[in-house]
């Protein structure tokens, strides 16, 4: 048992809490010394108190989760679909960028263990000055899996804040169900939803504080108003990402 | 306990990161305190079960404001105690004008108070802990038992009806620690 000098153990504060003192009268000399003891004897013996006091425990309704999975959706629709909040002008200069991107500026090195925040794409055209605010960060070419004739490409861009986006184009949209875009590594164990693929060219906003390295696979998979959030294992698209060097 | 608490880290950081699966998870390890907390705050099964979906509404849509290194049970009550306010206000509104007519005081205790969100968590940690120290705590605090009676009618020695009393009440300490901080 503890001397005087150690902290007692939380049996022993909630041994005094219930029964006043333990055997070991060494504990409660420790006690009357030690300030964080009696503060965990009061906490335990609130914790009794709050006990006496019955409330009802209640699991909401089944149903519950679905109207919970509906409002979730929409607002996270909603977010895909807005335009970027720092200037109306962003779906232009998307575009902009887009076509730069396909004008022959050369794929950099697998993305692999690079930090993608860490590479910059310098433009030295002038006519793509209006485009200087966002920057290419990263390209995959997504490639069809599992037979499908569907064909796309993926951008990620980064603006002056530090905020990265994807854009996704896709040569055509599901016919029955719709497309979702994911971050995942390669082994598709880990996977980041980054939202619906509602046009065939969508921005979607990647998350602050995602680790790219971690997740460097943009995956297009086909998902059915199923009301399963999770990935349908069903992936049309895939293409690692690569990054763009300077 | 502790691998739990990994995957609860796990989940934090994949809900602010946006997966839409990881809200799932969340919504299984919350919505049972969240619900009795606005069956508590509301008494009434709609309202309630209307406060909760506003409160995982909420918390999905300012997930980017959760520090995953906080407990995400006191995170969900904080929103709890808003979604909730903001009921009564909106109600109170709607009330005005039968109020204009005079004896009706609104009750100044409406919402969540500190003491009631400590009971509810302590009593929904107490459906968490696991047989047989839910079973004794709630015969010997809710029954009002006397230990001895405990250890006759489970059969238990009164030595580990003891104990497990006291390991039960350390972890309630703990869960309510955390909820608390």
């Amino acid at each position: 048992m503890a001397d005087s000098s150690h902290h007692l153990t939380d049996q022993q504060l909630a041994e005094i809490a219930v029964e006043g003192s333990t055997a070991d009268p060494r504990d409660m000399e420790h006690l009357a010394e030690c300030a964080p003891c009696r503060a965990g004897v009061a906490d335990l013996r609130r914790v009794t108190g709050l006990l006496s006091e019955p409330v009802e425990i209640l699991a909401p309704p089944d149903s519950l989760w679905s109207r919970v999975e509906d409002s979730m959706r929409e607002s996270t629709a909603e977010r895909a679909s807005a335009p970027r909040a720092n200037g109306r002008h962003a779906a232009r200069r998307r575009k902009a960028t887009w076509g730069a991107a396909l004008a022959g500026l050369a794929v950099g090195t697998l993305l692999g263990g690079a930090a993608v925040t860490a590479t910059s794409n310098l433009r030295d055209t002038p006519d793509q000055a209006p485009t200087s605010s966002l920057v290419t960060v990263g390209t995959a070419d997504l490639e069809p899996i599992g037979g499908t004739t569907l064909h796309g490409e993926a951008v990620m861009e980064r603006d002056q804040e530090g905020n990265l986006t994807l854009n996704v184009d896709v040569s055509e949209l599901a016919d029955d169900g719709y497309l979702e875009v994911w971050l995942r590594d390669e082994n598709a164990t880990r996977l980041v939803s980054l939202g619906a693929v509602t046009s065939r060219s969508t921005t979607v906003d990647v998350p602050e504080g995602l680790d790219l390295d971690e997740f460097p696979v943009v995956d297009v998979s086909h998902e059915h108003f199923d009301g399963d959030p999770t990935h349908s294992s069903e992936t049309l698209l895939a293409g690692t990402m690569e990054s763009k060097g300077a | 306990m502790r691998e739990r608490a990994l995957d609860h880290q796990h989940v934090a950081r994949l809900f602010v990161a946006g997966a839409p699966e990881s809200l799932r998870f969340v919504y299984e390890a919350h919505s049972t305190l969240i619900f009795s907390l606005c069956l508590k705050a509301l008494g009434n099964y709609h309202d309630a079960e209307d406060c909760t979906q506003q409160v995982f509404t909420r918390a999905w849509k300012s997930r980017a404001t959760y520090d995953p290194q906080r407990a995400m049970g006191a995170w969900l009550t904080g929103i709890t105690r808003r979604v909730v306010a903001d009921f009564y206000a909106a109600k109170d509104k709607q009330s005005k004008v039968v109020e204009a007519t005079g004896t009706n005081t609104p009750a100044a205790g409406n919402g969540l108070s500190d003491d009631v969100i400590q009971r509810v968590m302590v009593h929904h940690s107490l459906t968490q802990l696991g047989p047989p120290q839910d079973r004794i705590l709630a015969m010997v605090y809710i029954q009002d038992m006397s230990q001895r009676d405990v250890s006759e009618k489970l059969g238990i020695p009164l030595g580990t009806v003891k104990s497990h009393i006291y390991r039960g009440l350390a972890t309630l300490r703990r869960l309510w620690e955390v909820h608390d901080g």
